[in-house]
């Protein structure tokens, strides 16, 4: 018990930043975590606030629109020439340590060294096995010619469509499921099925997704990283050993690894994006984003055969946000598959339920 | 240097900023207000609404009305009225499509910080003891959250609770040993 508990509790707080939200989704840091909540506590203002900002996904994006409006130019101005000056003065600075380092006395090694391992750190960077190396089957595969693709603005437009007809109508039930410890087994999935309904989605990327951070606890995915340190060229000389870089077995939070897949198959990448979604489907098989985008990047890559059971997997997984578009895509994957009979059936259910592909389909049923 | 020069209104308080306005209704003492605030509005407007859209609406509706409202309101502390105002447009919102599902746990009442003198006023055996009156899930949160520093995740992780109860034992924790120390008198300038 001391007194900084007393001025924690009951003391003034400076106001949730909107650097505050942004860091609070970005870090995996718990101490920073709970400094940003102890931030948001204080105030309900703020508490509501960050509520808002989780169903987000705590993406400050969201405020486009809203500071092209009503951001002060001069703030803006202020945001873009502020980071680049503070980027120069970083860059001239690194610059400044490095050559005077370089010319100082043995006395000061002490201080060199630390600096070096500061500096050291701050050249960290950290490659994903997808970021080199595909795996066989995925690296063979070649993009469909483009007429044949769909587009990652297209589905964008798409979700943003269905969500302004969304929009009209009276919310229905959202899934509160119990969350589940996760599952260290892989091959495994690890929630309780209980129904097929709609669950809390956030967008990434303007990309639809399941916001998986409501139905599991602490979602993590398992994957391979490498840790690139290096050593600047001046501290050649320091008799510092530069350590091989090697493939290390890590849990990345699973809306960072999503997040950094959706950038990626939003650049039309569909090799690399494939590979993560499949890292994906390693721990949680029944993930609804990595079938569904695994299943897009299947279909733009020609692989048909393949896409088809991912679709199919997000009609007959546990949520229902993707049902409409998984079933357009079955036909339309059937229809390019020349599978004529099979395309019409499923154009032919479309119709009936009248969902946003409806009139989409009646023009392919004419 | 330009790109570098923030407005003048970057300085001043909330309260000399409305003052200001309504002296000269510029646009730019909004868009101050809208740094300040934009982040909290938009975030509050997605957790009662729950759509992204809708919330970016609101939001967008409260800022064009804000020169306004701040001309012909009574203001008292202006983050608390934003906070009221914001909240009630997404009531309102909620009220046309017939479906208020909004569970309203918080008053939108400004909750003043204490002063430095009286938290200097508080004995810590005060707040051991207040601490012991708390009920166990209320205590446990509010030692990991405050004097640990863990985060909501691993006190949830810990203690095997949902993240929605963490955060509620915290707030209710906080409030009932604020109403402690009163009682004791521990908030001795601020009564």
């Amino acid at each position: 018990m001391n007194l900084n508990l007393i001025h924690s509790l009951f003391g003034s707080s400076s106001p949730l930043k909107r650097s505050d939200i942004e860091t609070y989704g970005r870090t995996t840091d718990p101490l920073v975590k709970n400094a940003v909540e102890q931030k948001a506590a204080a105030d309900s203002f703020d508490a509501d606030a960050m509520e808002g900002w989780e169903e987000l996904g705590y993406d400050t994006g969201a405020l486009n629109r809203l500071d092209k409006q009503f951001m002060p130019k001069s703030n803006l101005g202020w945001y873009i020439g502020g980071g680049l000056a503070v980027a120069g003065i970083v860059a001239v600075a690194v610059v400044v340590i490095f050559t005077w380092n370089s010319a100082e006395p043995e006395s000061e090694a002490l201080v060199q060294q630390a600096e070096v391992e500061t500096d050291h750190e701050q050249l960290n960077i950290t490659l994903d096995e997808s970021d080199v190396v595909l795996p066989a089957l995925i690296e063979q595969m070649h993009d469909a010619p483009e007429l044949k693709q769909l587009q990652p603005s297209i589905i964008k437009q798409d979700f943003h469509d269905i969500e302004a007809i969304r929009r009209k109508e009276p919310p229905g039930p959202v899934a509160e499921l119990p969350i589940l410890e996760l599952s260290t087994d892989r091959h495994r999935d690890v929630e309780i099925i209980r129904k097929h309904e709609q669950a809390k989605e956030i967008y990434l990327h303007d990309l639809k997704l399941i916001d998986y951070r409501n139905y599991r606890s602490q979602p993590q995915v398992k994957t391979r990283q490498m840790i690139l340190t290096g050593l600047p060229a001046d501290y050649e000389e320091t008799g510092m050993e530069e350590q091989d870089p090697t493939w290390q077995e890590v849990n990345v939070p699973y809306i960072d690894f999503i997040d950094k897949s959706m950038r990626i198959f939003g650049q039309g990448n569909y090799k690399r994006a494939l590979s993560r979604f499949e890292t994906v489907l390693e721990t949680y098989d029944m993930d609804v984003n990595a079938r569904f985008y695994a299943g897009l990047c299947l279909y733009n890559l020609g692989e048909y055969d393949q896409s088809i059971p991912n679709f199919e997997a997000c009609i007959n997984g546990p949520y229902s946000n993707f049902d409409e578009e998984a079933k357009w895509m079955i036909g339309l994957t059937y229809e390019h598959m020349g599978e004529r009979v099979k395309a019409r059936k499923i154009f032919e259910e479309i119709e009936k339920e009248g969902g946003y592909y409806k009139d989409q389909a009646t023009k392919k049923l004419r | 240097m330009r790109l570098l020069k923030r407005n003048n209104y970057s300085s001043l308080s909330d309260e000399l900023l409305i003052l200001e306005y309504r002296k000269k209704a510029q646009s730019s003492i909004l868009g101050e207000l809208y740094v300040r605030y934009g982040h909290l509005v938009m975030g509050t407007c997605m957790k009662y609404m729950k759509n992204r859209f809708d919330a970016e609406d609101i939001s967008m509706h409260v800022f064009e009305k804000l020169g306004n409202r701040i001309q012909t309101n009574e203001i008292q502390y202006f983050k608390s009225w934003l906070f009221t105002v914001t909240r009630n447009e997404c009531l309102m919102v909620l009220r046309k499509k017939g479906t208020v599902h909004l569970e309203l746990t918080r008053d939108p009442v400004y909750e003043e910080p204490t002063g430095e003198k009286e938290l200097q006023e508080i004995r810590l055996e005060a707040l051991e003891a207040a601490l012991e009156e708390l009920k166990d899930e209320q205590r446990d949160c509010i030692r990991l959250f405050y004097l640990e520093r863990k985060s909501y995740e691993e006190i949830a992780s810990r203690l095997h609770f949902d993240l929605n109860k963490v955060k509620s034992a915290i707030q209710n924790g906080k409030r009932n040993l604020k109403i402690q120390l009163e009682g004791r008198n521990e908030f001795k300038s601020n009564p």
